[in-house]
């Protein structure tokens, strides 16, 4: 994106409404999605090129069976996986792709239909449970919980710093009609849930969920038949964790180090983000993501949430439709989500949720596996 | 009096996974961890692996742990996950070695409210469940000191 000339759009964005919806299979959800994000593009089926379907759990042809749904014109689907950053990685591939001239016109959805409950990290796929499962440490909210509590002791960052943070979440939630929960919270409300692992509580934790995501992404020059304003991904770049002698590491992927990189590429910032989304699984994730992306310094990032910060109204709006946390988390589908609403603020369709002046947005989203960070802008 | 042939089978000790901690000679003594000492670099590891990421040297040595550290981190666990031997609610801990590895284990012997960042721990033996044999499947925790 940038460096050899060639600039990546993205023409369209759709989404399938995130919550439960048993009888829907992956691929009426991915269907939904696409439609959508076809309309909201202005081309049809046959304009697409190249297909990427993001996903975890669904297997080997989910791709070509949600692709076949919208036609049979023979373009090459390809799977990608990098857990709850699966169509962030995709959207990568497919821009990636755009620049070197391989496909003009490229569309990638996210799907996922996931059960209620824990996920079973500590089991394999055939059920066997492994040593770190039988340890009773194969714990996702765990995983958060313990960087809250490194936190809360370097920096005195407290409790209820963590549990505003799903407040915002579910404010902002409440207007977006796609967000699985439309419903506010009181600070008090999170803080007296049930505690799942100290510090955090039940509501701090994104549910798991049904839903689709899509997004369409072109050359400059295709978007031109299409818009005259249109929005660039400027860079999109994946990490995996940087080995550190003597550092303890317990995050999916170094973000400092990648955001610091994904500014440089785009000569840019974080002055120059207006709004952001960022991967709150848990609570955590946003307290210590804005750290990381330099909106505040390093310690900091209690009190910036809970000075209001990051609200709509704020100086740093994150998560501006609900985030993981309440706009929920099909895991394939959140990244293409994230794309979706910075794309809808960077052209003022934000309604309820629009940050003023919104010109430049950045994504990060973490899965098991990797990061990946976005820039996004008019 | 005849010793009868099938005597009373002495309880034995198995470790829950081979090759991650050597058992004590008695149930009153402390395992020991064992990671990977890189013979080039002197880096150590946990769990134990092949390949320095420090120097790239392939074939790495195995080492025995210390078998004190200091938590790093922690959190009480107050929601079993799937899988797991251990009843929540326990606490979690990231443990300091001082040859600058990280253990994720578990505490016990420990009130929960007392936690701390920075508290010195020791590693213990711990029984997880018997097998079908009647032996005692063994793992390793940490306690306060």
């Amino acid at each position: 994106m940038g460096d050899n000339g060639t600039k990546v759009v993205v023409l369209g964005v759709g989404l399938h409404p995130f919550g439960r919806f048993p009888e829907k299979s992956v691929a009426d959800l991915g269907r939904t999605a696409a439609l959508e994000a076809m309309k909201d593009a202005g081309v049809d089926y046959k304009d697409i090129q190249a297909g990427y379907c993001g996903r975890v759990v669904a297997s080997s042809g989910v791709g070509l069976s949600i692709f076949e749904e919208l036609g049979s014109t023979g373009i090459p689907v390809t799977n990608v996986e990098l857990a709850c950053a699966s169509s962030s990685r995709a959207a990568e591939l497919a821009a990636n792709a755009i620049k070197a001239g391989v496909h003009d016109v490229c569309m990638v959805v996210g799907v996922e239909k996931m059960p209620r409950g824990m996920l079973p990290l500590g089991l394999g796929a055939g059920g066997e449970v492994s040593f770190v499962g039988a340890m009773g440490l194969a714990l996702l909210p765990g995983e958060y919980a313990l960087q809250a509590q490194r936190h809360m002791a370097l920096y005195g960052s407290r409790p209820e710093h963590f549990a505003q943070v799903s407040v915002k979440s579910h404010k902002n939630g409440c207007l977006n009609p796609y967000a699985q929960y439309q419903v506010p919270l009181t600070l008090e409300e999170v803080m007296n849930s049930r505690m799942v692992a100290d510090p955090l509580t039940l509501y701090q934790c994104c549910p798991t969920s049904d839903g689709a995501s899509a997004v369409i992404l072109c050359s400059e020059e295709r978007a031109r038949r299409y818009t005259t304003r249109p929005v660039y991904l400027v860079t999109s770049m994946g990490a995996t964790p940087i080995y550190t002698p003597g550092e303890v590491n317990l995050s999916e992927g170094p973000t400092a180090w990648l955001a610091q990189r994904v500014y440089e590429k785009a000569g840019m910032g974080p002055e120059d983000v207006d709004v952001a989304q960022c991967h709150d699984a848990f609570t955590p994730g946003e307290v210590l993501t804005v750290e990381k992306l330099g909106f505040c310094k390093e310690g900091e990032g209690g009190v910036f949430v809970w000075e209001g910060n990051t609200e709509i109204t704020g100086k740093k709006p994150m998560n501006t439709d609900g985030g993981l946390l309440s706009r929920g988390h099909p895991m394939g589908a959140t990244g293409g989500a994230m794309i979706t609403e910075i794309v809808r603020q960077l052209r003022g369709e934000a309604g309820p949720r629009q940050v003023a002046n919104a010109k430049v947005g950045m994504i990060h989203n973490a899965g098991i596996g990797g990061i990946q960070v976005s820039i996004l802008s008019t | 009096m005849s010793d009868t042939k099938d005597e009373a089978k002495t309880k034995r000790m198995v470790p829950l996974r081979e090759g991650i901690f050597r058992l004590p000679e008695s149930p009153d003594g402390k395992p020991v961890l064992l990671g990977s000492r890189c013979p080039k670099c002197a880096a150590y590891y946990f769990p134990k692996r092949h390949i320095c990421i420090a120097c790239g040297q392939n074939g790495l040595d195995e080492a025995e742990l210390s078998q004190r550290g200091k938590i790093w981190t922690f959190t009480i666990a107050r929601q079993t996950p799937p899988g797991s031997w251990i009843e929540a609610p326990y606490a979690i801990a990231v443990v300091e070695l001082p040859e600058k590895v990280a253990i994720r284990t578990v505490l016990t012997d420990v009130d929960l409210e007392a936690v701390k960042v920075g508290m010195d721990v020791e590693i213990t033996l711990a029984k997880m469940k018997e097998d079908q044999e009647g032996n005692d499947l063994m793992s390793y925790k940490f306690k306060p000191v």
